[in-house]
């Protein structure tokens, strides 16, 4: 009767020996097999073993089967026990596993050719472009009252959080009572650049007591500038070599 | 109940999170290679094992946890390719078949730290490759490494060919099945067997102190 389930089934007694075999557990299992434990590897046998004593309703594990032309086969093993008989039902899973198994496989290539010097490189790269950024800002002090922030190349977010946190730091450390920003050397600002950029410029207000100034501004970047609606807490200075003139008239004019 | 440092590790395997196990492994006290090996990636690996057995994940996860433990070898112990010219050199393969790489990788590794040469093959290299390749290549040691019961028929025939070699290179053998059988009947006297990592180092350390005195 049951000789005809379209599932890989066998009924057992309490000692595991094998009553029932289906037509699909016959093609599945090897011939010669009188108990369960015969159709599991040795090294799934503990496992078996947990599932041999009597228990309510069905329970489902995976094990290693001896199958009939392939020593290990993965299968969900589903057993109920009916007094002292259980049904158990093989399922293997060896096919699911295995688009895992060549996935994984070709991971492993990966990994293996995987040069990890190129990986550090790009990790020194980051460093470089971080430090490029760095330098594309630098903070400085002219004097003790007066520190210069050219702005080079292109304003671009990660640009600007970078040469935020070393103003800030710099302005904190120093005294400044004027702090120049110019924009002679800068190139295109683009819409977070130019949010970051106001956000610092609020920033050393506040530190500062005292609006930054802003130089070199070209029309286009009056525009850029414009464009977003800011309330700039700046002044706009026409060139450094103004800023400059006036500055050291200043401070020679005690000495003279 | 407190988890220990190799259940840990085992952990971040199966939850897939690389960079935490990377982390983690920097992280040790001690960095000593052979000791991260012995007491925390080798006990992991056997602790899923053991979930396996109390049916707590599946052989999918198995998978996934060879990878991260894969790469968080990978990523830790990778040797500097400037180094000087190695005198010395050794092949690692496990037999065909046989895609238990992971313990091979770590001897691999720790021949590497000592100053070897190495070739590592990984996982299931057939006899003809290895053979091929031993030929051109002349190493001083071939290791072989099987876990699985149903690949122990082919090692005779390896271990038989192999040390057959013209250079005449030390054969070991390693493994899982190395600590749980006696693989002496495989050997034909012409292997070498290491149960473990403590076995590993100590013949390291004896063929140090041969080249010394000789
Ligand atoms: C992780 C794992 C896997 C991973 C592979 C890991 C890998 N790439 O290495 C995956 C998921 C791919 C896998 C697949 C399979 N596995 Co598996 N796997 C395991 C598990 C859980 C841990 C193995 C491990 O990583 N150990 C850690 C390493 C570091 O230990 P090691 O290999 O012993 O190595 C140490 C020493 O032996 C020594 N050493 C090793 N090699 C050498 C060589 C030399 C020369 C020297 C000197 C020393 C040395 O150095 C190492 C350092 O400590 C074991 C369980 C267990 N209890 O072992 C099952 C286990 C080994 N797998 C098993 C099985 C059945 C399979 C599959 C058939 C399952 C399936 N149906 O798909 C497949 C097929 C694999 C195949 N054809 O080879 C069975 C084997 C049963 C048996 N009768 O032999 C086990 C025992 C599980 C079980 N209880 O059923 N498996």
């Amino acid at each position: 009767m049951s000789c005809a389930l379209p599932v890989p089934y066998v009924k057992i007694d309490k000692d595991g020996v094998i009553l029932v075999r289906s037509q699909k557990a016959k093609e599945l299992l090897n011939q010669n097999t009188e108990t369960i434990q015969d159709c599991f590897d040795e090294e799934s046998h503990n496992k078996l073993m947990k599932y041999m004593v009597p228990f309510k309703g069905e329970k489902t594990f995976e094990a290693n089967i001896k199958g009939k032309d392939q020593p290990f086969l993965l299968c969900d093993v589903s057993v109920s026990w009916e007094e002292d008989f259980a049904h158990v039902v093989f399922i293997p899973t060896g096919n699911q596993v295995q688009g895992l198994e060549e996935k994984l496989l070709e991971l492993r290539m990966r990994l293996s050719t995987t040069d990890f010097e190129l990986f550090e490189k790009k990790e020194a790269l980051e460093e470089a472009l971080k430090r490029l950024d760095e330098l594309s800002g630098p903070f400085i002090p002219i004097s003790e009252k007066m520190a210069f922030v050219p702005l080079f190349g292109d304003i671009t977010e990660s640009k600007m959080i970078t040469v935020t946190g070393n103003a800030l730091k710099a302005a904190y450390e120093g005294q400044f009572e004027e702090i120049f920003f110019d924009l002679s050397a800068t190139g295109e600002i683009d819409e977070n650049g130019v949010q970051k950029l106001s956000e610092l410029f609020r920033m050393l207000h506040y530190m500062n007591g005292k609006p930054v100034k802003i130089i070199g501004v070209k029309p286009k970047h009056a525009r850029q500038l414009n464009s977003l609606n800011v309330n700039w807490p700046v002044y706009f200075e026409s060139s450094l070599k103004d800023v400059l003139i006036e500055h050291l008239q200043i401070g020679k004019a005690p000495q003279s | 109940m407190a988890i220990s440092d190799a259940e840990k590790l085992a952990r971040l395997f199966l939850d897939g999170n690389h960079a935490e196990a990377l982390r983690f492994i920097k992280e040790q006290p001690n960095q000593n290679k052979m000791v991260l090996f012995r007491d925390l990636f080798t006990p992991a690996m056997y602790m899923i094992g053991d979930l396996w057995e109390n049916n707590e994940i599946s052989v999918a996860d198995e998978h996934l946890a060879t990878g991260v433990c894969d790469f968080v070898l990978s990523r830790l112990f990778q040797v500097s390719s400037e180094e000087t010219r190695r005198k010395k050199k050794a092949m690692f393969l496990c037999l065909q078949g046989e895609q238990h790489y992971l313990g091979i990788k770590m001897i691999n590794s720790i021949f590497e730290d000592e100053g070897w040469e190495t070739k590592y093959f990984g996982a299931s290299l057939p006899l003809e490759y290895a053979l091929k390749s031993a030929l051109q290549w002349k190493p001083e040691v071939i290791g072989l490494s099987v876990s699985i019961v149903y690949n122990l028929p082919v090692l005779k025939n390896y271990v038989r060919t192999l040390g057959a070699l013209p250079n005449k290179p030390d054969i070991l053998i390693g493994g899982r099945l190395a600590e749980k059988y006696d693989l002496e009947p495989y050997t034909n006297n012409q292997g070498i067997i290491i149960k473990n990592l403590e076995q590993a180092e100590k013949w390291l350390e004896e063929y140090r102190e041969e080249r010394v005195n000789a």
